[in-house]
């Protein structure tokens, strides 16, 4: 298979989630073949899950204070705090390869190329179903799918490094996610590259790997291009109409 | 809540739902149930065939309005 290859950099929140939204509209539309995207995110933004509440997330007094974004996205799934990582997103039409109709299965199959990237820069990593990679049992890699217009779009982080202290100080933890677990501390579940490797990965290495990893698993050629204008011109109306917007954000 | 029926239900959490849209109407659904058919309701509207939850079962959906509608009537 064939996947267009994307590096757009370091984006706001909201542009970053319409991008997303444009790949979707383009490969539905049939103007833009199957699209890998690999990003970043400029400045901090805590994302929440479709269906997740904003206000029982995010505290977003603290993320106005720490200019920190805070976006709903289109996937469901858990509130992630975007800061020192790579993010990429998968949009395919269904009955893809990497959207075949077993939902689970396609987590699997997609996440693959995810492991096999992170195997290049050394980390030993695993998928653990539903949605999660981790290395040494702790989460590396969230990751989060959506079926819309006859595409599937699977967007995912992997960190690169972690401030924990920051994270938790813009996002809600209910201390029930925390209660009886052997660890008091919930950033003892998740991991960074720096930790587990004791080195600093810098975003192009981790996007060389990233890209290689997939390529390989996924049994895909990956050709580098850019956003068309229509593209470019449909991330910034949705970033502006939707994800900026209070009554997207704060639907929930 | 009002006068012992559902005027409005929202379900949030770290879950998964295709298509989305689905359970949104599920959820609008619920509007206009009586509180002591909310059970037996919900557990029906999030049990439909045609959507997949994942990272919710049909019956946790159940209880917490449940609880949610208890809550609401004691305030």
């Amino acid at each position: 298979m064939r996947l267009r290859l994307i590096s757009s950099g370091a984006l706001p929140g909201a542009l970053n989630m319409g991008t997303d939204e444009a790949l979707i509209s383009s490969v539905a539309e049939g103007t833009s073949p199957p699209t890998l995207r690999l990003y970043r995110w400029s400045p901090p933004c805590v994302t929440i899950g479709y269906f997740q509440s904003m206000e029982a997330e995010v505290d977003l007094a603290a993320c106005a204070s720490a200019k920190v974004d805070a976006v709903r996205r289109l996937t469901g799934g858990g509130a992630v705090f975007h800061d020192e990582e790579i993010t990429y997103s998968l949009v395919a039409p269904l009955g893809h390869p990497l959207a075949p109709d077993d939902i689970l299965e396609s987590y699997r199959l997609i996440c693959a190329g995810i492991v096999a990237g992170l195997g290049l820069l050394g980390a030993k990593a695993s998928f653990v179903p539903i949605n999660d990679i981790a290395v040494n049992g702790k989460k590396v890699s969230g990751n989060a799918q959506t079926r819309r217009r006859g595409c599937l779009l699977q967007h995912g982080t992997v960190l690169l490094g972690l401030d924990a202290r920051r994270m938790f100080s813009v996002l809600r933890v209910p201390s029930e996610k925390l209660r009886g677990r052997p660890e008091p501390r919930a950033e003892g579940r998740v991991t960074s590259l720096r930790d587990v490797l004791e080195r600093e990965v810098r975003f192009d290495e981790a996007a060389r790997a990233l890209a290689e990893g997939c390529s390989k698993a996924w049994d895909a050629e990956l050709f580098p291009d850019r956003l068309t204008p229509t593209e470019t011109a449909a991330a910034e109306v949705f970033g502006r109409t939707r994800f900026n917007t209070r009554a997207w954000n704060l639907r929930r | 809540m009002e006068s012992g029926s559902i005027i409005k239900a929202s379900v949030c959490g770290d879950f998964f739902a295709y298509p989305e849209d689905l359970f949104e109407a599920a959820e609008a659904d619920l509007v206009g149930v009586p509180a002591d058919r909310l059970g037996e309701t919900a557990l029906a509207l999030f049990a439909d065939q045609r959507m997949q939850i994942i990272g919710a079962e049909p019956e946790d959906i159940a209880r917490a309005l449940m609880e949610a509608a208890d809550a609401a009537q004691a305030d």
